[in-house]
């Protein structure tokens, strides 16, 4: 068969779904882009000769790899039937032999979280959209979702178009006219390729400038509910309210930090807000950790409820509520030096 | 894009979208669009016709099947110049791997008819099992993957299938001569 005189070689960067799959592969005179649903493929090629621009751009793309998700299903169902045990045991005996899963409970909490927070940090900061322009389209390459493997693979894609093509002088961009409309789009909402005049500045990039220097509500929310968590657990009749707010901390750091790295601010704005949660999250799964190890080794039987508080660690109490003020007042420096332009 | 960006040996920011982008532009962008002339009206009854279109001049054959061609008919396939009816004919026959945009994978479904059904409806396998074995048997000749060559999901669907097969087989054979046994 005429397909046999083909060979082709695997590119790094392969989207694995459960269903579904999408790969690049190098070929004699072509890039192959293979869409595998399981019990069938579609292919698209791009000729060396005719590929214009490879273009990869820095974009949250949340994309769990289907392998990923078999430590996430072992590590859940684990905690799940732990957790389950640890209620059952309290509920049955008062709490007594809660506290002999209650290490493995939060070990394999921390394992979840862990790999979920490593699989948020990788989409938000590792991942890409890379794109393949032709005279006649512009399409996504989807296996190409990480920005490692994405320099990787246009590294290797690159040395074979050059060799096909050869390569433009530098200075190129001024011997070239501007093309008013870009080549046919796959999704439109996408910016196409396309040059503009030097000095001419763009309407949404000044846009884009001066959000990037305002403080935003979100952040105001942000620093407030950790200010004010932070000054309440250090008041003892209302410190259940600071245990509380960490909840909203979570949810509203890691709103900040995604606002903020899609407006393109400052480094700072981007990750104190993830610094304040990672802190906070540090220090409430040590003193879970410690109490229950304490427990264990003691082998005390206290009830169920007595495990989620912190009421008998006023250590951890305060550096809690230390680190909580302290990273608001790094936000308050923050907020005053945008307003001033410093 | 601002030339900069355009330029850049590494990620630089885009000042639309306010990205981090990495651009590698190649020197297909400056070509422009070839540009087809209009074809000749034939002159007289001595100059020869495009196929499709009698009243334009050929200006050459097809190298495929010979038929006279005008600018607007030819297509430049594989170095060569080819008529659309050529090109058609290829990929609907699929006798030509580069049009190909589509196959469909047969190891996989025989494998899947195979192993699928063992962790979830075993009793599925009675049926199951003599359909894997069908289709890897159907389609051993049949392409596969353009990108991976080897027979081993079929291999496996085989062996799975006639597993599958000689158990069922072994569990009539135990349920009849128990039921002898028992009269």
């Amino acid at each position: 068969m005429a397909a046999q005189k083909f060979k082709y070689k695997r590119l790094p960067g392969i989207k694995q779904g459960i269903f579904r799959s999408a790969s690049l592969w190098l070929g004699d005179d072509h890039l192959l882009a293979v869409n595998n649903w399981r019990f069938g493929e579609d292919y698209k090629r791009y000729h060396y000769r005719d590929i214009q621009a490879i273009v990869i751009t820095k974009a949250p793309r949340f994309v769990v790899p289907a392998p990923w998700l078999v430590p996430v299903i072992w590590f859940g169902i684990l905690a799940l039937i732990l957790g389950l045990a640890k209620v059952g045991m309290a509920m049955a005996h008062n709490g007594r032999g809660a506290e002999k899963v209650s290490l493995p409970f939060y070990e394999c909490l921390a394992m979840l979280a862990g790999l979920l927070l490593y699989l948020v940090f990788a989409s938000l900061m590792r991942s890409c959209r890379c794109r393949i322009q032709t005279a006649v389209s512009l399409d996504e390459l989807p296996s190409l979702y990480r920005i490692a493997k994405a320099r990787k693979a246009v590294k290797i894609l690159e040395n074979r178009i050059v060799q096909a093509q050869g390569m433009l002088q530098p200075g190129w961009t001024g011997q070239v006219s501007i093309p008013e409309t870009a080549p046919h789009e796959s999704k439109p909402q996408e910016i196409p390729l396309r040059i503009a005049p030097q000095g001419k500045a763009d309407p949404a990039a000044n846009e884009n400038a001066s959000k990037r220097n305002e403080f935003s509500a979100l952040e105001i929310a942000f620093y407030s509910v950790l200010a004010l968590g932070g000054v309440a657990l250090l008041i003892p009749a209302v410190w259940f309210l600071g245990i509380a707010s960490l909840a909203p901390e979570a949810v509203l750091g890691i709103a900040v930090f995604v606002q903020q790295q899609r407006r393109g601010g400052p480094k700072v704005s981007r990750w104190i807000p993830i610094g304040a949660v990672a802190f906070v999250s540090a220090v409430l799964y040590c003193s879970l950790m410690v109490f229950n190890v304490q427990q264990l080794s003691a082998a005390k039987m206290q009830p169920l409820n007595y495990h989620w508080g912190l009421s008998g660690e006023p250590v951890l109490k305060t550096t809690l509520a230390a680190g909580s003020l302290a990273f608001a007042a790094v936000g308050a420096i923050l907020a005053w030096r945008k307003r001033t332009g410093e | 894009m601002p030339s900069e960006v355009l330029e850049a040996p590494e990620m630089a920011m885009c000042p639309a979208c306010n990205a981090d982008t990495m651009v590698r532009v190649f020197p297909a962008i400056l070509n422009a669009p070839e540009i087809v002339s209009p074809e000749g009206v034939v002159q007289g009854e001595q100059e020869a016709a495009c196929f499709f279109h009698p009243s334009k001049a050929a200006a050459i054959a097809c190298s495929r099947c010979g038929r006279f061609l005008c600018q607007l008919c030819q297509v430049e396939f594989r170095g060569e110049s080819w008529c659309p009816e050529c090109i058609t004919t290829g990929a609907r026959k699929k006798k030509i791997a580069t049009l190909e945009n589509c196959r469909t994978l047969y190891d996989t479904i025989a494998l899947a008819l195979a192993g699928l059904p063992i962790p979830f409806f075993w009793f599925a396998t009675f049926l199951t099992a003599p359909a894997a074995l069908f289709m890897a048997i159907r389609y051993w000749r049949a392409p596969g993957s353009l990108v991976r060559r080897t027979k081993l999901r079929l291999i496996v669907a085989i062996s799975l299938a006639l597993c599958e097969i000689a158990g069922w087989a072994w569990f009539i054979v135990y349920l009849v001569i128990a039921a002898r046994m028992a009269k």
